[in-house]
């Protein structure tokens, strides 16, 4: 079979004339087909737009370590480089006495060790400090709305509607009940739809507190004012408790009594703008409980620039400091490896590097397994001021 | 003829290695895969050097060989795959009103377009990454792949009209 001769389609012809080095008489020519081909024509548009957006992929700046060694299965030498001198044992023997007479003679073993050549990093932290537990908001919190327009949405766990009230900016409104008694079932065909009530509640987070899983001490506690309404804070803080069974206008009462409390407070999310960072922040939790930390990186980047989100922002400031603390205990522990192991620690580098990868903590693993590679020892390391 | 003899092997190890790893690792997008794969690419050019007969370039040798090796590892992958549930979930898509410094907007960007390039069928993927990073003309492609130009050409036009209809929106954010 003779090989292919690379004749160019008009395709490769496009390209060309996309990147700019198509000469103006093909151009010319080119254009002509184009203008007499929709395919053609929607294909140099589209072409255009695509290879200007996949540039940033374009210049992929990485090299193999794989050594010619591992691949040579016939004898590990490079043929190009010199062959080394084959002395007998006697020889070697003979030559390493020798060299250890000269260097007593010259003091050398008296020498200070020589420093460990230094790495700034530019992105790990050398100091542990301490670090957030992830925020896991369910998925389904992602799509959350207070009502569906005909009655209240209750969430059925007081932690997650503490979490979405705190990332929200909105206060929570408690609400226990015992499933099935009758003054709860009056309210939920009455209070619970009215459309006062309605106009009003998405400025909370609205959580039923089911009695029959509590413990004994929170059912003290809801049972000496049932049923019990509060509005509380997000972080549990009563604002005001109106317990009791409530008609649409005490309810709405109760509740304008709460938010009162909360008046001096920042106007809370909207819930489209929570919608979408909560679900960034799913995102971005899960993509670091898989370990695709590059996706996490990128993605707590993208929460913590949402200012006008402060929770979230910091969630995101959260999740990027976890991500920079786990990669520094990563360095230390193969800056504890090198001592016993060189060859382990290399290892290690390589795999947290990999790990790390196109995340700018990446850059100080392979500064540091640089230096390691090329002089036998741990880098020093200094932090650059960030 | 050109024979791949012991230092022809080694020259081509040099000026081969990092190109066939960049190519490896587009198509597995995975470094450690990638690593795998070149290490057998080369063993497998040198095991196999009495059938390279001097026919083409070495080092087109050396990527039809990567080729196919990935292709036999991605065929086995997928047959393991089959029998394990799947967990994949949707993509998200990107916020309409994000503000981000440059630096994360392009973080952003090259995510989006990673995440385009995922949802395409993988044959229409292996020939856009071929044409679009690799450099090769579609007629190389045809050759590297074992299949027809007219096939070759297709599937480019349909990968870059998804590509294109997909990053639509970020067209103000091409560098």
């Amino acid at each position: 079979m003779e090989p292919v001769m690379n004749p160019e389609s008009d395709f490769d012809l496009i390209r060309a004339l996309v990147e700019g080095r198509l000469a103006p008489a093909d151009a010319a020519a080119l254009e002509s087909r184009i203008a007499a081909d929709a395919d053609l024509a929607a294909f140099r548009d589209d072409y255009a737009l695509v290879h200007g957006l996949t540039a940033p992929l374009a210049g992929l700046d990485v090299t193999s370590e794989l050594r010619f060694e591992d691949v040579a299965v016939d004898g590990p030498e490079d043929p190009a480089a010199p062959r080394s001198l084959r002395w007998s044992p006697r020889t070697r023997a003979a030559a390493a006495a020798v060299l250890i007479s000269l260097s007593v003679l010259a003091g050398y073993r008296f020498l200070p060790p020589r420093p460990a050549e230094a790495v700034t990093l530019s992105a790990i932290p050398l100091d542990e400090a301490p670090v957030t537990a992830a925020v896991r908001l369910p998925a389904a919190l992602a799509s959350y709305r207070p009502s569906d327009g005909d009655r209240i949405v209750w969430l059925d766990s007081l932690d997650q509607g503490r979490e979405l009230a705190a990332l929200s900016g909105r206060p929570v409104l408690v609400f226990s009940e015992y499933p099935g008694c009758p003054f709860c079932l009056e309210m939920s065909k009455v209070a619970f739809r009215d459309e006062d009530v309605l106009d009003v509640i998405d400025a909370l987070v609205p959580v039923k507190v089911n009695l029959q899983k509590v413990t004994p001490e929170e059912l003290e506690f809801y049972w000496k004012q049932y049923p019990y309404f509060a509005v509380q804070d997000p972080s549990g803080k009563e604002l005001h408790v109106f317990p009791g069974m409530q008609s649409g206008e005490s309810l709405l009462t109760g509740v304008q009594d709460g938010l009162a409390h909360t008046a001096d407070r920042p106007a809370p999310l909207s819930w489209e703008r929570t919608d979408r960072l909560a679900g960034l922040l799913s995102a971005a939790t899960d993509a670091e409980a898989e370990g695709r930390l590059d996706e996490a990186w990128t993605k707590f980047g993208e929460l913590t620039a949402a200012t006008d989100a402060p929770h979230f922002s910091d969630a995101g400031a959260a999740g990027r400091a976890r991500l920079s603390q786990a990669a520094r205990g990563d360095l230390r522990a193969a800056q504890a490896l090198a001592a016993q192991d060189p060859v382990a620690a290399e290892r290690a580098l390589r795999a947290a590097a990999e790990r790390f990868e196109h995340t700018p903590l990446a850059a100080d693993f392979d500064a540091t397994l640089g230096v390691l590679e090329a002089t036998g020892r741990f880098p020093r390391l200094e932090e650059s001021h960030r | 003829m050109m024979t791949l003899d012991r230092p022809a092997f080694h020259a081509l190890f040099k000026s081969e290695r990092d190109r066939t790893f960049r190519f490896l690792l587009r198509l597995t997008r995975n470094h450690a895969d990638a690593e795998d794969l070149l290490q057998e690419s080369f063993l497998t050019v040198w095991r196999k050097r009495e059938q390279f007969e001097g026919r083409g370039s070495a080092g087109g040798y050396l990527r039809r060989t990567a080729y196919h090796l990935y292709l036999n590892r991605r065929n086995r992958d997928e047959r393991r795959a089959a029998l394990t549930p799947l967990n994949g979930k949707p993509l998200s898509e990107p916020p309409a009103d994000l503000r981000v410094e440059r630096r994360e907007a392009v973080e952003f960007l090259v995510e989006r377009v990673r995440e385009a390039l995922a949802h395409l069928p993988e044959p229409a993927r292996l020939v856009f990454v071929l044409f679009r990073f690799e450099g090769l003309t579609c007629a190389e492609i045809a050759e590297l792949t074992d299949t027809h130009l007219k096939t070759v050409e297709t599937r480019l036009l349909r990968a870059t009209r998804a590509l294109a209809a997909r990053l639509e929106t970020h067209r103000e954010q091409m560098p």
